[in-house]
């Protein structure tokens, strides 16, 4: 078990340096040059924009660019923005409000939709379960910015129940409503994916020996039948949980949450290489990591995966 | 001679006057990727957007910048002696009625040339919340904060944008810092709502010939730390930000004799006569000088920001009429101002607390505003330009402000040169709808142009002769676009390029769809991805197009 997570962090070390690398081209090879747009429709003079581009090293070549950038990375500073701005003072800004955003997307995703599958699939065929169907049909059409924006308008401004928007700070009562939005579309399918997989539980030979030995349905639904259909839908929330923390941009510009996405845009706007390349290569380890964390859950989850040293 | 300048530029191996040449000859809408590198089959445009904001309320400052010859953002390469001329004679000229005058004929020359198409002017659309009294935005778009009052006594809060660069005035030019600037510092002179100005700092600005000024400050003034504002926090200011071609507004100061763009310590011809009054030494007579003035460029500093530029970027000390609350700035989320009690001047706070606060988007922002948890909004997003009257009432802000926005086509574009090219570009322009483009995709927040200014800059006018040129008129048009033809036939497509992150989609396909339907040739909007890509293309054209020139 050590050993498997021992070797799972070192494989994250090629991932970053490989994705540092991809992430540095990809953006050097953006066309356009930053600095003119710094000037907007004005023309700056050729020694303004050599000086600048001295400034960022923008006159230099490819590798010694990276290799600038790379050398800062290892002192532990991420750079800085044109701005002036330190992007590791922008990362600790920015990204707990994106962590907890999603964070109370994901528990907002497991209780309402795990809760709603087990009805649905416990009760094939019955009211709550045609009702279910519907709601998340209509979920999962839905574009997430026309429900950000329905939301938005009833429940902040003609309710007036939640703030429109994310205040200064960003406190957790806040955050609820771009939460909900956020979790509805991949709520839908946590739903379907808990029923089928419940359904597919309740037939299996386990589950009627459980009942055959007189176990109450109280004992046998939360222990055989829900721990083992979870499975699925724990790999299905992390994965969205990697996506949430990436690509909540349209959400969080919306309900104008402080968020990474948001900054991430605002990066790819300026040509702000460092901070891109810096925010970008946090979020690969962040997902990274949150895939290392569902590999030893599933142990947890079930005894028959176990992590061993071959 | 022109076609033969890009075709020496092709030669000298730059890529950007390869593209101006395929321009014409390749049909279709091929979509930029890479500007240095890209193959031969992508397409110099014809034309590309432009807007102009005025930084000052004189129409010096956009007949100047923009088509006079040589200078540094005139994207067209534009170059006419007779308007040059006319130019100078209107910054000479010793009253205001008669600098109109020479700025009118200069513009009925623009008219005959086109060097670009004049398209509308901007409007404001914005608004206030219910908690606020005496709202007003000013010409620039920028709201008159000190005037604001609110009845629970709170903060005022105000829609901004996290700031670009630090708040230095001469490393300051777009609208996030500019508004703290504006709001923290005093000027020589200030501007009202409608663009008219009055001495703030100074107490008088007079020069003889319009070359070498004198001015003169109110002595007993104070930053905001209690050090004096004198004759010297203005020369020592303006000497610095001379001083370092890394300055984004370096450039300003290059109407200063001794100005130099390698910059370089106290080169500007600037003497301080004693502790009131110092002198300016332009490089060619400037009438509108004083009017430029309360741009922030011309900002005094005070000795403490010599020792560290820097600190004082992320902590700014003005001498305006406000200052900035101690550690009040939080980045990309708000900054809070509050009076600055050793300000006298005349935009005395009528509040005791801004906030102004960053929003991710103009959506947010105007989610916030209909519910009174925002105070002023000076812009109201697209999506909300249909209702927004209707969902404020009479706390719906339009009004005219100081932008121009036209298409502009430079010198030595295939098919736009000499006689031909004159006929072109006026059947261009008669082939534009302006009326039912600006009604239809801008619901009215834009207005048709009718001269090269601005209507809210002092001199305006709706008739200069050669205006005509500007109404819709397709049987004109195709007459002229005819003519054109018989000099050299028209071929391939006319493209119409814009920045895809702006917002400029609709109108480029309404404009070039008129222009289509008009004249029934090819016309198609050329999208480059973002802001930054559009103006790399049109400077290396530009550089493209001068080297061949020699």
């Amino acid at each position: 078990m050590a050993w498997y997570i021992v070797r799972r962090v070192l494989q994250g070390i090629p991932v970053f340096l490989g994705s540092t690398f991809l992430i540095y081209a990809m953006v050097f090879a953006m066309p356009g040059n930053p600095v003119l747009r710094m000037f907007g429709d004005r023309t700056p003079t050729e020694a303004q924009i050599a000086a600048l581009e001295a400034k960022f090293h923008l006159d230099q070549n490819f590798f010694t660019r990276y290799f600038l950038y790379l050398g800062d990375v290892f002192q532990g500073n991420l750079g800085t923005t044109f701005n002036g701005q330190s992007v590791n003072e922008i990362l600790i800004r920015t990204f707990p409000t994106t962590l907890r955003l999603a964070l109370l997307a994901v528990i907002i995703q497991l209780v309402v939709g795990v809760t709603a599958g087990l009805i649905s699939g416990l009760r094939k065929g019955g009211i709550f379960d045609h009702a279910a169907l519907i709601v998340t049909l209509i979920l999962i059409s839905l574009p997430v910015f026309v429900l950000a924006f329905v939301a938005q308008w009833f429940f902040g401004i003609e309710l007036g129940w939640f703030r429109p928007t994310v205040g200064q700070g960003a406190p957790w009562s806040d955050l609820i409503l771009p939460a909900i939005v956020l979790a509805a579309l991949n709520m839908a399918y946590v739903v379907r994916l808990t029923r089928g997989s419940v359904i597919e539980t309740s037939q299996a030979d386990f589950v009627r020996m459980a009942y055959g030995k007189g176990l109450p349905s109280r004992r046998v639904v939360p222990v055989h039948v829900l721990r083992n259909s979870l499975i699925p839908v724990t790999t299905n929330l992390a994965a969205d949980f990697g996506i949430l923390i990436v690509g909540a941009t349209v959400t969080e510009g919306i309900f104008n949450v402080p968020g990474v996405g948001n900054e991430l845009f605002k990066a790819i706007n300026r040509h702000d290489t460092p901070e891109i390349v810096s925010i970008v290569t946090i979020l690969v380890i962040v997902y990274v990591f949150v895939n290392l964390l569902i590999d030893l859950l599933y142990g947890v989850l079930d005894p028959r995966i176990r992590y061993v040293k071959k | 001679m022109k076609n033969k300048r890009l075709a020496l530029g092709l030669a000298a191996g730059t890529a950007a006057a390869a593209l101006a040449l395929a321009g014409c000859s390749t049909g279709g809408t091929p979509t930029p990727t890479a500007t240095d590198s890209g193959p031969a089959s992508l397409a110099y445009p014809n034309a590309f957007r432009t807007g102009w904001q005025f930084d000052y309320p004189s129409q010096a400052n956009i007949l100047t910048a923009l088509y006079l010859t040589g200078s540094g953002s005139n994207d067209a390469l534009y170059s006419n002696p007779a308007f040059d001329d006319l130019i100078n004679k209107g910054l000479t000229a010793s009253s205001f009625d008669e600098q109109t005058k020479y700025f009118g004929q200069a513009q009925e020359i623009l008219f005959q040339d086109l060097p670009a198409i004049p398209l509308w002017y901007s409007s404001l659309a914005g608004g206030f919340s219910s908690k606020v009294q005496n709202v007003q935005f000013g010409w620039d778009s920028w709201p008159l904060l000190e005037q604001v009052t609110k009845a629970d006594g709170s903060p005022v809060t105000a829609h901004w944008n996290e700031p670009e660069n630090p708040l230095i005035p001469a490393n300051t030019n777009e609208v996030g810092g500019g508004l703290v600037l504006n709001n923290i510092f005093a000027g020589l002179v200030y501007y009202e709502a409608d663009g008219s100005y009055h001495n703030d700092v100074a107490e008088s600005i007079e020069s003889d010939d319009s070359q070498h000024w004198t001015i003169k400050i109110k002595s007993g003034q104070t930053f905001a730390d209690g050090s004096p504002v004198t004759a010297d926090s203005f020369v020592k200011a303006w000497q610095w930000g001379a001083s370092d071609p890394e300055l984004l507004n370096q450039w300003w100061f290059a109407n200063i004799d001794g100005y130099s763009p390698d910059g370089g310590e106290n080169t500007l011809a600037l003497k301080v006569v004693d502790d009131t009054t110092f002198t300016v030494d332009l490089v060619a007579p400037q009438a509108d000088f004083p009017v430029s003035l309360g741009y922030t460029v011309f900002m005094p500093l005070p000795e403490s920001f010599f020792a560290d530029p820097d600190a004082f970027g992320q902590a700014p000390i003005g001498n305006g009429p406000y200052q900035i609350a101690p550690d009040s700035w939080i980045h990309d989320s708000r900054i809070s101002l509050v009076p600055n009690p050793s300000y006298s001047g005349p935009r005395k706070p009528a509040n005791s607390q801004v906030d102004l606060v960053v929003y991710t988007s103009l959506d947010a922002a105007y989610a916030d505003l209909l519910g009174d948890n925002l105070d002023i909004l000076d812009q109201v997003p697209a999506s909300a330009l249909a209702t927004f009257k209707k969902d404020l009432g009479d706390r719906a802000v339009e009004q005219a402000i100081a932008v121009f926005q036209s298409f502009t086509i430079m010198e030595g574009a295939p098919h736009f040169t000499g006689e031909e090219g004159k006929l072109r570009r006026a059947a261009l322009s008669m082939a534009i709808n302006r009326p039912e483009i600006t009604d239809v995709i801008f619901q009215g927040t834009r207005t048709p142009a009718k001269d090269w200014t601005s209507p809210v800059i002092a001199g305006w006018s709706d008739s200069i002769p050669g205006s005509e040129v500007l109404d819709y008129n397709p049987d004109k048009a195709v007459e002229l676009w005819k003519q054109a033809d018989a000099i050299s036939p028209w071929s391939g497509t006319f493209q119409l390029a814009y920045n895809a992150d702006g917002g400029h989609q609709e109108w480029v396909d309404a404009t070039v769809n008129s222009i289509k339907n008009v004249l029934g040739i090819d016309a198609a909007g050329l999208p480059y991805p973002d802001f930054a890509g559009l103006r790399t293309e049109v400077n290396d054209a530009k550089k493209a197009v001068r080297a061949a020139a020699g």
